[in-house]
């Protein structure tokens, strides 16, 4: 459920949210994070590219888990910004699409997450945490231009290739994990090579491609989660 | 002549059939093999293309993947949908709710076919269609899948994957075009806009070169004729003679009409609609602005005001501002395709009605037998012709018989045209036979051993059991019987979550229209 309310001093100023609540709240398995995140969270999450749903296209994401049931979430600690994703820091707040003419989102709150109604006044205190999450909205929200941008040069030379992955089990088959994909670090290799006097035009993306290969050293955490 | 090598290849013909073959040539002899060819296609500025031929078959996914299209680009240019099958109307005996399919997908392997036949049986009401359930809806999703509109994947299955297995419909026009101006770009294959007048004779009766009407002339090693019904080289050239067919398959004209649909947003049905009428069929192709719907007829059972009639009560009131097209065909086929150093494809080799769409597939199976067999040198034309020869000989006989299957096992009599069809002089003795068998017994794969069979097995058990063909079974144990149910149970169980993953065909065309798919 979503009730979401575009943000406003008057009407919410005796809004209370317990941001810490709403990040362990969070139990999707895939959640969507923009380049500039790579290298921070390439220490805690294994990073990938899935297709979005509706469109098919390939968007950036880490893995928080195989099911509902358990989430590398659990194991950290929610108030340390350093390693959550900018998707999970904005919570509860969400961005609007602007209205005509205008380029900037409006920033929203959804009314039905778990810690709103609780917690800090987010304008008589002078939250923090609310300047936080709006500030993560607002990195998360510039990042995606940038990410989009990213993901169709990859596309186009064909970088992208399906990651094959499995969780084996002692007592049962190994569960195969689909709908995976990586950035395939020997096609830009061979580009490099192939493309010598211009090599230079590749190490941008070869800098989130090393990245986002080192995370999936994190696929080992997702196992103990699964029973 | 002997040995001299094979490095030019002129290709007659700009409609669908002359791109198909220089763009799988090229994509396979050249660009995969590195071979030194050179492809030539020579296209008239005067004669327009045919046009029709609006269904295909699951190839042609990997002849586009052959050539590097781009299944997105393919489906935005060419107005193509996809097609999962086609479902066939009047044909059994004319009865309110006569209506079959023939899928794409092959049947699942739920136990012999014998036990299968033996279920459909068992409820003698309602003959091989007992029950709920169909031969191809116990068997196959597919049935299910077109009848709700749905398509055979979503916006995140790969290009040329599908969940289910399809082919397009598609605008022939758009195409031709599509794959002409891929051909040139990305295949280097030459184009050459000219009329051709005549031939020169070449060493041996062959063809030496092409005459075209400036007063040039184009020389090559090996032509290939897709002139369509004009047969420029198979006829001009070698006088090949056309096998009249039509004392098997009667009909020889079609009237057509391109149909707009309603609103933007009408579903686009994923299936050919086979409508059959008192002497001929409709066709109804879903494309993804208008339908393809046309008559296809027997002129020696029918008029051509009475098809046009028939049309319009298809169609409705739209059909006046419609505009109407008749066509003449010949049923047939060359009684040679290969002569010397020139082979013919396409409507150059022959022609017969497209109740199964086997026209383009006919053309593709073509391109790449050429393709592998192309011999480096001219000595390995005998060898090509007398093994072409007798494949595609035999593979128009198997598709004469196939789509003879569909009338002469059906019940109808209440015309000529269908009592003609059942009369067994009208059925290719091949066929009678398999009938003969068939009746004793179900068929069985080790009936079609040859590669060279268009349409398996699978395929004649749709259409035989769709049309209540009646096959005398074996007993089948109570135990048998019990386990097969329970396998039906779960195959059931299995096919309604596929087919509540699926999107509308339209929905899916639109995504991919907008965001287009990815390639893996």
């Amino acid at each position: 459920m979503t009730s979401i309310e575009i943000i406003d001093d008057t009407q919410h100023r005796e809004l209370c949210i317990d941001f810490q609540m709403a990040r362990r709240a969070f139990r999707q398995e895939v959640v969507p994070v923009v380049i500039s995140e790579f290298h921070s969270l390439m220490f805690h999450y294994p990073i990938v590219l899935v297709k979005d749903g509706d469109t098919g296209e390939f968007t950036c994401a880490v893995l928080l888990g195989i099911n509902s049931e358990a989430n590398l979430l659990d194991e950290k600690d929610v108030a340390n910004d350093e390693i959550l994703p900018l998707n999970i820091r904005r919570l509860p707040l969400v961005a609007v699409a602007p209205p005509d003419g205008e380029s900037r989102p409006l920033i929203a709150i959804n009314m039905a997450s778990p810690g709103v109604g609780q917690g800090e006044y987010i304008f008589k205190s002078k939250s923090h945490s609310f300047e936080a999450a709006i500030f993560s909205l607002g990195e998360l929200y510039g990042g995606y231009k940038e990410t989009r941008d990213y993901v169709n040069k990859i596309v186009e030379l064909d970088l992208v290739s399906t990651l094959h992955a499995q969780i084996r089990h002692a007592d049962k088959p190994a569960q195969i994990l689909e709908g995976l994909y990586a950035i395939d670090l020997n096609k830009i290799a061979q580009l490099v090579e192939c493309h010598e006097a211009n090599k230079n035009s590749f190490l941008e993306i070869a800098r989130y491609a090393y990245a986002q290969h080192f995370s999936l050293s994190n696929m080992a955490r997702l196992a103990p989660l699964v029973s | 002549m002997i040995n001299e090598n094979v490095k030019h290849v002129v290709i007659v013909g700009g409609g669908t059939a002359g791109w198909i073959t220089a763009g799988v040539l090229a994509a396979k002899c050249v660009k995969e093999h590195g071979r030194d060819l050179t492809i030539t296609l020579i296209e008239s500025p005067t004669i327009g293309n045919i046009g029709v031929g609006e269904g295909t078959w699951p190839s042609l996914r990997t002849t586009l993947q052959t050539m590097g299209i781009s299944e997105t680009e393919f489906i935005r240019q060419c107005d193509a949908t996809f097609k999962q099958g086609a479902c066939f109307k009047k044909w059994i005996d004319n009865s309110e709710g006569d209506a079959y399919y023939h899928p794409l997908m092959l049947p699942s392997s739920l136990g012999p076919l014998n036990s299968i036949i033996r279920k459909l049986n068992s409820d003698p009401t309602k003959g091989q269609n007992s029950g709920d359930l169909s031969y191809s809806t116990m068997l196959c999703s597919q049935e299910t899948v077109c009848e709700r509109g749905l398509a055979p994947k979503n916006i995140t299955t790969p290009e040329y994957r599908g969940i289910l297995n399809y082919a397009y419909h598609l605008d022939t026009n758009k195409f031709s075009i599509f794959i002409k101006e891929h051909c040139i770009s990305k295949l280097n294959i030459n184009h050459v806009v000219n009329d051709i007048v005549g031939t020169t004779l070449g060493a041996d009766g062959e063809i030496g070169s092409l005459r075209l009407v400036d007063g040039t002339e184009l020389t090559a090693d090996f032509y290939i004729d897709c002139s369509g019904f004009a047969g420029l080289l198979i006829d001009k050239h070698f006088n090949v003679p056309f096998l009249d067919r039509s004392d098997i398959l009667f009909c020889d004209r079609a009237v057509a009409v391109q149909c707009p649909y309603e609103h933007q947003d009408a579903p686009i049905a994923s299936h050919t609609v086979s409508t059959a009428t008192g002497s001929g069929w409709i066709w109804d192709i879903g494309l993804q602005k208008r339908h393809g719907i046309g008559h296809v007829y027997s002129s020696g059972h029918m008029n051509q005001d009475e098809a046009e009639r028939d049309l319009r009560k298809y169609v409705g009131k739209q059909m006046d501002q419609l505009d109407v097209r008749h066509i003449k065909y010949k049923p047939g086929h060359r009684e040679k395709f290969w002569m010397k150093n020139c082979v013919a494809v396409g409507l150059a080799a022959g022609f017969v009605e497209p109740l199964e769409a086997s026209s383009i597939l006919l053309v593709e199976i073509a391109a790449f037998w050429i393709a592998e067999k192309l011999p480096h040198k001219k000595s390995g034309f005998v060898h090509c012709e007398k093994q072409f020869n007798e494949t595609f000989r035999y593979r128009w006989d198997t598709i004469i018989e196939f789509l003879k299957l569909h009338y002469c096992i059906s019940q109808r009599t209440d015309t000529d045209f269908w009592r003609d069809n059942t009369h067994p002089d009208s059925i290719p003795d091949g066929l009678l036979e398999k009938l003969d068998l068939w009746r004793g017994q179900c068929p069985s794969v080790v009936d079609f051993l040859s590669r060279a069979d268009v349409f398996p097995f699978e395929s004649y058990c749709y259409i035989l059991y769709g049309m209540k063909f009646k096959t005398a079974t074996h007993a089948v144990s109570a135990a048998q019987l019990i386990m097969l149910e329970k396998k039906i149970h779960e195959q059931q169980l299995a096919m309604a979550n596929v087919v509540n993953s699926l999107p509308a065909n339209r929905s899916l065309i639109n995504k991919i229209r907008e965001h287009g798919l990815q390639r893996i």
